[in-house]
């Protein structure tokens, strides 16, 4: 069953012991006019609920595990490296497809890191691979 | 001494037909067969063996009316079934009576027999102990003939085809046969088949032998289906039929029966006939070690049954049949103040060669289970036993490393009890454009196996 499947495929764990490798993690990213990113943070509770789209600011989700150190402090995006899109299993329908907004960010700190916005449920995400 | 009575012409007056029915021929002799070697089958029938050895044990029980009682599973002689035995074969059923209680057959429910008499005496069945003593006594049979098929304890069928050169005839074959079992009450039975060995055993007088050479359809004529080697309630659907003899049931024609009774009515009718295709599957001797001990008092204390098990272990890790050899299972069994035998079986997971390895695993094992009480003694028997001689590594280094980390998981598996955190990375949809679908941590070992 192809929803069932997407389900699995995305959120972690099947009876199998299979776990999905560079699974997407929660971020609250705040955005500028145009929508590009301006600065990071990593959700600071595993329960941080889920604050939907401002027209200007942040955006959230929900649970995940932290790798990017913030300290939950806000994280200043010096540049943005690259951009690109993914459209994908449009013909699941408009809820299932796969359509998201990546973003290859140079952080204050030095770091760099990768996040996209999901263009369908309106949330911000973290990926590494 | 043995004496052997042919059965060549059964039409005796005691045991001709009553009826003016013509004398029943075997299908298989009705339609004719191809000419081929008669394979000649023995029936060693230890009657009530449980029941014979309850009394050697206990010498105060032979005056006294007994059932040896035990769970259906017990009676299974299939092992696969044994293993994946449901709960109808949990039922507690009769596993022996003793020879007055005639109205009380094997595999008869408990709660019936005891309806029939009350106030039995009721004994709980030692089944390790049952096959441990009739193993010695077909291990003695083992020097004379090599083809035996362990039935039940008690019960054993011998292939005494092309012996002649060795021992002569048939009746001394059964002679030297009986020759072997001298504490018991056995009856030996000789047929075509291993039907006919079993019914003539039945006929047969204590300690001697009986066979079969007349047609099995007029030597089976008055036998009571009671005799018949299948399901007691099967047994008790025909009777409600008013089929009590393999006559009744050999005058229906097979399709009725099979109709009625499914495929045991086409079985029940091709036994009735003296049709047996069951071959003789002789027993694979399998080398085992086993030491035994007693504890000066009975014990449920781990810190009493452990060094024992390493004791039993050492000694059976001593021994010259397993000098650089490897076991792959060990089986524990010991009796039980005042209950029921107790037997625990534990499979390594790799062949063990040595005491500390087998003692690691017989203890996490023990730590899990539930002694029934105190343990007078203990056997351990090591089975299995591989020829190989050691362990061959690998000479290429990956090869050798996966060995090292299957190794470590299995005995983090053992400590854990499940299956430990440990994944590998693999290639899922390497050339897909969503990130997390391209690799996937995979669990080393199954979650549940």
């Amino acid at each position: 069953m192809p929803q069932k499947r997407t389900k699995e495929k995305t959120t972690g764990k099947n009876r199998n012991g299979i776990k999905p490798l560079n699974a997407p993690r929660n971020i609250e990213v705040r955005v500028d006019n145009q929508g590009s990113p301006t600065s990071i943070r990593v959700p600071s509770s595993q329960n941080e609920t889920h604050i939907s789209v401002n027209s200007s600011l942040l955006i959230s989700g929900h649970t995940g595990n932290n790798y990017l150190v913030s300290d939950g402090r806000w994280i200043d995006v010096s540049s943005v490296l690259d951009l690109w899109k993914i459209n994908d299993e449009w013909w699941r329908g408009s809820e299932d497809e796969i359509a998201r907004l990546y973003y290859r960010l140079r952080l204050s700190n030095g770091q760099q890191t990768t996040v996209y916005l999901d263009l369908v449920k309106n949330k911000w995400f973290r990926q590494a691979g | 001494m043995v004496s052997t009575q042919e059965t060549t012409n059964i039409a005796t007056p005691e045991t001709a037909h009553a009826s003016n029915r013509p004398p029943r021929v075997s299908r298989s002799r009705r339609f004719g067969k191809p000419v081929t070697t008669v394979k000649t089958v023995a029936c060693l029938r230890i009657p009530h063996f449980p029941w014979q050895l309850e009394v050697a044990r206990k010498p105060e029980l032979g005056d006294q009316s007994l059932i040896v009682a035990g769970k259906a599973l017990d009676l299974i002689e299939d092992q696969e079934i044994r293993e994946t035995g449901s709960d109808a074969l949990s039922a507690r059923v009769v596993i022996a009576a003793s020879p007055d209680l005639t109205d009380v057959s094997p595999g008869m429910p408990l709660a019936e027999a005891t309806a029939r008499h009350r106030g039995v005496q009721i004994v709980e069945a030692d089944i390790p102990l049952y096959g441990m003593v009739f193993d010695d006594i077909v291990e003695n049979l083992e020097r004379l003939v090599p083809d035996i098929e362990v039935a039940t304890p008690g019960l054993a069928y011998v292939g005494i085809w092309g012996l002649e050169g060795l021992y002569g005839d048939d009746a001394n074959v059964v002679r030297l046969l009986a020759s072997t079992v001298d504490s018991f009450d056995l009856r030996i039975g000789v047929g075509e088949n291993k039907w006919l060995a079993y019914a003539a055993s039945l006929l047969s007088r204590a300690n001697s032998g009986r066979k079969v050479t007349g047609e099995p359809g007029k030597f089976l004529d008055k036998f009571p289906v009671d005799a018949l080697p299948m399901p007691h309630e099967l047994v008790k659907r025909l009777h409600s039929f008013g089929l009590k003899t393999m006559g009744h049931i050999a005058d229906i024609p097979r399709g009725p029966m099979e109709a009625q009774f499914g495929l045991n009515g086409g079985t029940a009718w091709e036994l009735a006939n003296g049709i047996d295709h069951r071959p003789l599957i002789p027993k694979r001797s399998a080398l085992g070690v086993s030491e035994h001990l007693d504890f000066p008092d009975p014990t449920v204390s781990m810190a009493t049954i452990l060094p024992a098990v390493e004791s039993l272990l050492d000694r059976a890790y001593g021994r010259p049949q397993l000098s650089n050899r490897f076991a792959r299972h060990a089986n524990l069994q010991s009796q039980v103040f005042q209950k029921a035998p107790w037997t625990m079986r534990i499979g390594f997971k790799d062949p063990v060669g040595n005491k500390n390895k087998a003692l690691f695993a017989i203890k996490s094992k023990l730590d899990l289970a539930e002694i029934p009480g105190p343990l007078e003694d203990m056997r351990i028997t090591l089975s299995g036993i591989t020829g190989e001689a050691g362990r061959q590594e690998s000479m290429w280094l990956e090869v050798k490393r996966d060995d090292d980390l299957r190794e470590t998981i299995s005995q983090l598996r053992s400590r854990l009890k499940t299956a430990p955190p440990v994944y590998q990375v693999r290639e899922l949809e390497p050339w897909s454009r969503i990130p997390e679908r391209r690799f996937a941590l995979v669990q080393m070992s199954g979650p549940g196996g």
